[in-house]
């Protein structure tokens, strides 16, 4: 090669670097510029709650979590972006269908944030998706709300997770402590017949299919009309299940139990996943016998060891705490998960997105990775990118096992988790039990 | 054997919770020619006085069933003051629309006075069993049964066997000659609906120690309290009190054999059966507009 051409290439390769780097610097700036001047600079935030009806107890929680969450951000976000929130009853599927276009058509929002409950949001994220408004799903579990919709971003788990991983606590973690091998472990799954029980129950068998493990009973019931479940217990009684597995609200969660006291129906070990197990007011009801009771959930605030969260997350967890009380509200499991679903919503999907659209929200989305120790409630956010299937479901909602002991839950499994050992395993029998409450 | 026996007392029982219900919903319509939607409401209103008077004074909750009676009698009496006496003789449209005007209002008052807050009443018998012949019969069901049995039993008697009764059963096959006769026909209709709901005010009651109290709870029982009427005979005592122990067996039976999504499900066919059958239910007159107390 001459000298000339050499000379040549290298200013040849000089220009180019010249340009690669301002380029580089162009992009570079840009991106600065978007971080501190969003796309977005507003939103109308409609929440789609129930207010009303049957779950508008547990509701109350969410649409607060929301609530604090917009509050705080617009507090405190440095970029400039101003929230308002409108809000809108969703006491049923009906309900939450037409509380999606009041929102819409007469609440302008433009974005939608629900539902507390799964049949309520697996009608009203479709309703959102036909008026081209991106949903963003805080507390429902259900499969088929990201499974059959392009326009949810979930922030916290689905049915599928919480069932697989229900049974995948009862087929090793409490088989071992039950001193059950897995292959000879018998089971029993009974759940509600609504979109929430079915939709836990599938994955729950599906992950039970993969096992040498016997399902010794399957049964399902109306919950909305059930007032007896002695026919259950009295299958139960004669299958006799190492483990029970247990969708259900308060009211059937509660009746399952007292009349399985009333019919001296032993299960040694009984998992909840979800819905009532988890509420106080299950806890309230039973008494002492609900210590050693298993619900599977999403971990919140209240059920990890809050002082390994990051400095941030704990900042955030001590705000909510301070807002929560000042009202006079309860911090309950679904305050937590909702407002962490609309702080990430917020803080790091806003920010990232071109516009309010359903694609640009759902980019934004597939960016962001939030790490456990950076959120309250103890998992991480990291969503599906659109296209895929389940887009929008946040790949690091990942259950924990908690159990009943004196009255709270604590996480007792997966041990790195746990925040407490296993007690009553097996649980005592009813005449045992009859001796301690005596006592 | 045991297993058998077992299906028939939890079936019994169930059954006997339906039947208190019933009776006063089948009184009501006999009587007034009125259907209530309303009615599992103020057994709804029932279950929260229990349960009110149990957590703030600590008094055991079937003491409190004889505090509250009273006071839901006393509600029903407004209620028929304000509501039910202005809808007799006016279009069936109207009654229907009036008493589920009035369902929905109760349970949306309960929900704003005491929030969709689920709560329940606690004691140390709530789980206490008697055990003859190896059965197991829980103490609160059964009496919750035998209070429904009672109950039915002396209604049926004051209607059958009273002056007063008579008077009601002549309200009831034709008002306006019963008014010619000098029955006081409006005072005969506001204690028609006054006990009635009392009754099942009693019965929210006794069941507090049993099941959760909430303010939708009197859905999961209206549509089961519809069929017992029904099958037994618009307007008839015995017969709401035989339907409501078979739908109870049904559904411990068919529960137990097919498994509990088809427990509604059998006694819905039966009673589809049955009204093939027998059109004006097991007691019931064709025409099924008259009240007969027996």
């Amino acid at each position: 090669m001459s000298r000339r051409n050499s000379t040549a290439s290298t200013r040849r390769q000089f220009r180019v670097a010249t340009l690669v780097l301002t380029l580089a610097a162009s992009l570079m700036v840009g991106q600065l510029a978007m971080a501190a001047e969003p796309a977005v600079t507003s939103l109308r935030l409609g929440a789609l709650f129930p207010q009303s009806g049957d779950l508008a107890f547990g509701a109350a929680d969410a649409l607060q979590g929301v609530q604090i969450a917009v509050e705080l951000f617009n507090e405190t976000n440095e970029h400039g972006i101003t929230v308002e929130l409108v809000t809108a009853d969703a006491p049923n599927p009906a309900g939450g269908a037409a509380g999606v276009r009041q929102l819409v058509t007469a609440n302008r929002a433009d974005v939608i944030i629900g539902t507390y409950a799964s049949a309520i949001a697996s009608a009203a994220a479709p309703a959102a998706e036909r008026l081209g408004i991106p949903y963003v799903e805080s507390t429902a579990f259900a499969e088929g709300i990201t499974r059959n919709t392009g326009n949810v971003i979930r922030t916290t788990i689905s049915s599928g997770a919480l069932g697989a991983a229900a049974m995948d606590f009862v087929l090793t973690g409490l088989a071992e402590r039950l001193e059950v091998a897995e292959a000879d472990m018998r089971v029993a799954l009974v759940y509600t017949d609504d979109e929430f029980g079915v939709s836990i129950a599938d994955a729950a068998l599906a992950r039970l299919n993969e096992s040498p493990a016997t399902l010794v009973l399957q049964e399902s019931y109306p919950a909305a009309t059930t007032r007896d479940l002695s026919s259950v217990l009295l299958r139960l009684g004669q299958t006799e299940p190492h483990a029970v597995v247990h969708i259900a609200q308060v009211p059937d969660a509660t009746l399952l139990w007292r009349q399985a006291q009333q019919l001296d129906v032993y299960m040694p070990a009984v998992v909840g996943a979800g819905g009532g197990y988890g509420q106080a007011q299950f806890a309230a009801a039973l008494g002492p016998n609900v210590n050693g009771i298993f619900n599977v959930v999403p971990p919140t605030s209240g059920s990890i060891n809050t002082e390994a969260l990051s400095p941030e997350a704990q900042e955030l967890l001590r705000e909510l705490r301070e807002r929560v009380a000042e009202r006079g509200w309860n911090q309950g499991n679904y305050t937590d998960w909702a407002f962490m679903g609309a702080w990430v919503f917020l803080d790091e999907i806003l920010p990232r997105a071109n516009s309010l659209s359903v694609d640009d929200l759902m980019a934004a989305a597939a960016e962001v990775e939030v790490d456990a120790l950076d959120s309250i409630t103890g998992f991480g956010f990291e969503f599906i990118p659109a296209g895929e299937p389940n887009s929008g479901q946040n790949l690091r909602a990942i259950p924990v096992v908690q159990q009943w002991q004196e009255g709270t839950l604590d996480v007792v499994y997966p041990e790195e988790l746990a925040v407490s050992e296993f007690i009553n395993v097996p649980l005592p029998t009813w005449g045992e039990r009859t001796e301690q409450i005596g006592d | 054997m045991q297993l058998a026996l077992q299906i028939l007392v939890n079936g019994l029982l169930l059954g006997g919770l339906y039947a208190l219900l019933a009776v006063g919903l089948t009184l009501i319509f006999g009587v007034l020619r009125v259907v209530n939607f309303a009615h599992a409401e103020f057994m709804m209103l029932g279950m929260f006085g229990v349960y009110w008077v149990w957590h703030l004074t600590g008094l055991d909750p079937y003491l409190a069933v004889l505090v509250v009676t009273p006071l839901v009698l006393l509600f029903g009496i407004v209620c028929d003051r304000l509501i039910i006496q202005r809808t007799i003789g006016a279009p069936e449209v109207t009654v229907v629309f009036a008493t589920l005007g009035l369902s929905i209002f109760l349970q949306n008052a309960a929900l704003t006075l005491w929030t969709a807050d689920i709560r329940s009443v606690t004691t140390a018998y709530s789980g206490m069993v008697l055990t003859p012949f190896g059965l197991r019969v829980s103490v609160p069901m059964l009496i919750s049964f035998t209070v429904a049995m009672l109950a039915a039993a002396g209604l049926w008697l004051v209607l059958t066997r009273t002056l007063y009764g008579k008077a009601i059963q002549a309200v009831a096959q034709n008002r306006e000659a019963a008014a010619l006769m000098g029955i006081d026909v409006r005072r005969i209709y506001l204690w028609t609906f006054s006990v009635a709901v009392a009754a099942a005010g009693a019965m929210g009651g006794l069941i507090a120690p049993l099941f959760t109290v909430y303010p939708r709870v009197g859905i999961s029982y209206i549509v089961t309290v519809f069929v017992i009427v029904v099958l037994g005979g618009l307007g008839s005592v015995p017969g709401a009190v035989l339907a409501a122990l078979l739908i109870g067996l049904i559904e411990a039976a068919a529960g137990f054999l097919f498994g509990a999504a088809w427990a509604e499900l059998s006694y819905f066919l039966i009673f589809l059966a049955v009204l093939i059958a027998r059109p004006q239910g097991f007691f019931g007159r064709r025409g099924a507009e008259v009240f007969a107390g027996r």
